[in-house]
């Protein structure tokens, strides 16, 4: 078993109540607090104030851009309208992300009450929760929650005889990864296609139906409450100078400890994926770790002491996005990594603009022909021209950010992409005649008989039958098999 | 019930507290045992809700003094289902995992303050705010 005896080196804001509190019973919420924070803006500060406190808190946006809550609930107060909203992004769509999912299904109160504050920061009295369809127990338990707020007066009319009206709706999504971007989210929100619009205007100025809008992440929702009840001093004395507060990851991939964990900003990667993550599984070794998702990048080895912020993260090739984050052992095959993620973004992209729908299209084509052993090294070339000119023309952040993954890696494992474009990547299994004892195992489990050999003689692998299974490599005693 | 102003919500608050009093460090001010199990959707995904649904099973047939609730996501995915228990004067433990099968063994150790699951327990690594 494994037993995890380091110091205590996270700490639970934004999942302070996970784990903790029944998620379908107000009760228990208020038991910790709950809805605390609401009653104290509404009897002791001004619409000004809270915004100040949320501004001196240095809080930034969770979602993955890092902009700073405060000034977006700024401009989105002082801009006078009849009606201004409130929406909460819960469109969570990288591969290998769950932190608002478990947020909203452990602790859903926390960002109903953090969205009334917010409204009454900036003056609105509709908010609208923009989830995907595919998270029925969080869409599930958020009903639930809205509900029983609207029984105990928490939402609806007057709330704590404050004269401050505030409701909460869901809306959901069907899914598309570009509906995360706000802008297509509120298009989407409208029955409109889920399609990016040129900023500004920004939706502070015109956002859902032509008004101001403030869109905020799940997890940044979390926070607020603690950050009104303990106050902004104490949220900016946890992390760094630039980062406050700390950030909720989903640690997956070939990492012992997969799970969701929640760390001051200032911790390292190291810190992350070793002492809470308990190290690479299988006793491999570690070759990098992918943050940001499709719009992020990997890290390798020599950044792994790095201080984790939004700017470091930046700095060493990567984003910190929304807070995905996977460990890749020395098996992954980074050309194969970055034909996933282009994958993906050729699937997700909604088509508005050329760059995006055309480029990411070719992006994967080329690293397809790669893969299948069809490139040419001049595909090396056009692989970063082509990933510059998608970076540089698209639209919005998806085609903006779409061959990060390709840029990342081509950087760091060039000579992965050469032994494709070359040719020279050898597929096969084959077998150290030194070490071979000749013991039969291998061949006995070839599932297509393409080891051979006498008993007690080294053994040979015919390469042009070998499928590269790997199940010699297994099954070999003396470690005699090499990988491809 | 409508809590009309916010003085009335700490009102409520403080006769709240006993809800949850127990799974911090332990207080409490009557000998039931609390057994929180980790109810997201990590935790469906490998039967929490049977674990859930048989601890409830065994508390009835055995009488036992205990209670169940289901919680969100504890964090620990690779060790689903996760569950604590809190167990009055002592500080609440986690375990993990604890499938449907294993239950019957598994309350009879609690119940009976036996170690037979000690080789289950797992060290938490947070430190939360508190409000």
């Amino acid at each position: 078993m494994m037993t995890d005896t380091t110091p205590k080196m996270q700490y639970r804001i934004a999942l302070r109540n996970c784990g903790f509190i029944n998620p379908e019973n107000i009760d228990e919420y208020i038991a910790v607090k709950g809805y605390q924070a609401l009653g104290k803006v509404l009897s002791e500060y001004t619409p000004q104030k809270v915004v100040n406190v949320i501004k001196e808190s240095h809080l930034r946006g969770r979602g993955g851009g890092g902009f700073p809550t405060g000034l977006k609930w700024e401009l989105t107060a002082r801009e006078t309208s009849d009606e201004k909203y409130i929406i909460c992004n819960a469109d969570e769509g990288d591969p290998g992300a769950f932190m608002d999912r478990s947020i909203l299904e452990g602790d859903p109160h926390s960002v109903l009450e953090a969205m009334a504050i917010a409204g009454y920061a900036i003056g609105s009295n509709k908010g609208y929760i923009y989830i995907r369809a595919e998270y029925p127990l969080a869409i599930s338990r958020l009903q639930t929650a809205i509900e029983q707020a609207r029984s105990y007066g928490l939402l609806g009319n007057d709330i704590f005889s404050s004269g401050f009206d505030f409701d909460i709706e869901l809306k959901l999504g069907a899914g598309a990864f570009v509906c995360g971007e706000e802008t297509a989210l509120i298009n989407s929100l409208q029955g409109l296609r889920g399609e990016p619009n040129k900023k500004p205007p920004f939706p502070s100025v015109s956002g859902f139906r032509g008004k101001p809008t403030s869109v905020n992440n799940v997890e940044t929702f979390a926070n607020i409450p603690a950050i009104i009840m303990k106050g902004p001093e104490w949220f900016q004395s946890i992390g760094t100078k630039h980062s406050k507060g700390t950030k909720v990851f989903a640690l997956a991939g070939k990492v012992n400890n997969v799970g969701l964990v929640e760390v001051p900003m200032g911790t390292t990667l190291r810190e992350i994926i070793y002492d809470i993550g308990g190290g690479i599984s299988d006793g491999k070794a570690f070759k990098a770790v992918q943050t940001g998702g499709p719009s992020g990048g990997v890290i390798t080895e020599e950044n792994l002491d790095t201080p984790i912020d939004y700017e470091s993260i930046r700095k060493i090739g990567s984003m910190m996005g929304s807070g995905g984050m996977i460990v890749l052992d020395e098996d992954t095959d980074m050309v194969e990594l970055s034909k996933f993620y282009l994958d993906f973004t050729q699937d997700e992209s909604c088509g508005k603009c050329t760059p995006c729908r055309i480029g990411t299209k070719r992006l994967y084509e080329i690293l397809d022909r790669l893969t299948q052993m069809e490139g040419t090294p001049e595909d090396l070339d056009l692989l970063e021209e082509l990933s510059h000119n998608v970076k540089d023309s698209s639209l919005c952040g998806l085609g903006q950010s779409a061959p990060n993954p390709i840029l990342s890696t081509i950087d760091r494992f060039r000579e992965e992409y050469e032994a494709y474009a070359y040719r020279t990547k050898k597929t096969t299994y084959s077998i150290d005649e030194d070490k071979c004892i000749g013991c039969t195992k291998c061949s006995r489990v070839c599932p297509v008989d393409c080891i051979t050999g006498e008993v007690k003689q080294p053994h040979v692998v015919d390469e042009s039958e070998c499928i590269a299974c790997g199940a010699c490599y297994n099954a070999c005693p003396v470690d005699a098999i090499i990988k491809p | 019930m409508t809590i009309k102003n916010f003085k009335a919500l700490k009102d409520t608050q403080k006769t709240m507290t006993n809800q949850v009093s127990l799974r911090n460090e332990g207080q409490s001010d009557n000998d039931q045992i609390e057994i929180l199990v980790g109810l997201a959707t990590c935790g469906f995904a490998v039967g929490a809700d049977e674990t859930l649904f048989s601890i409830e099973q065994r508390i009835k047939e055995e009488n036992f003094n205990a209670k169940v609730v289901g919680v969100g996501c504890i964090g620990y995915c690779h060790k689903e289902p996760t569950i604590q228990v809190n167990i009055p004067g002592k500080k609440p433990t986690l375990y993990g995992p604890v499938t449907a099968e294993m239950v019957t063994p598994f309350m009879q150790a609690i119940m009976n303050n036996e170690d037979t699951f000690d080789d289950h327990i797992i060290e938490t690594s947070f430190d939360k705010a508190v409000l």
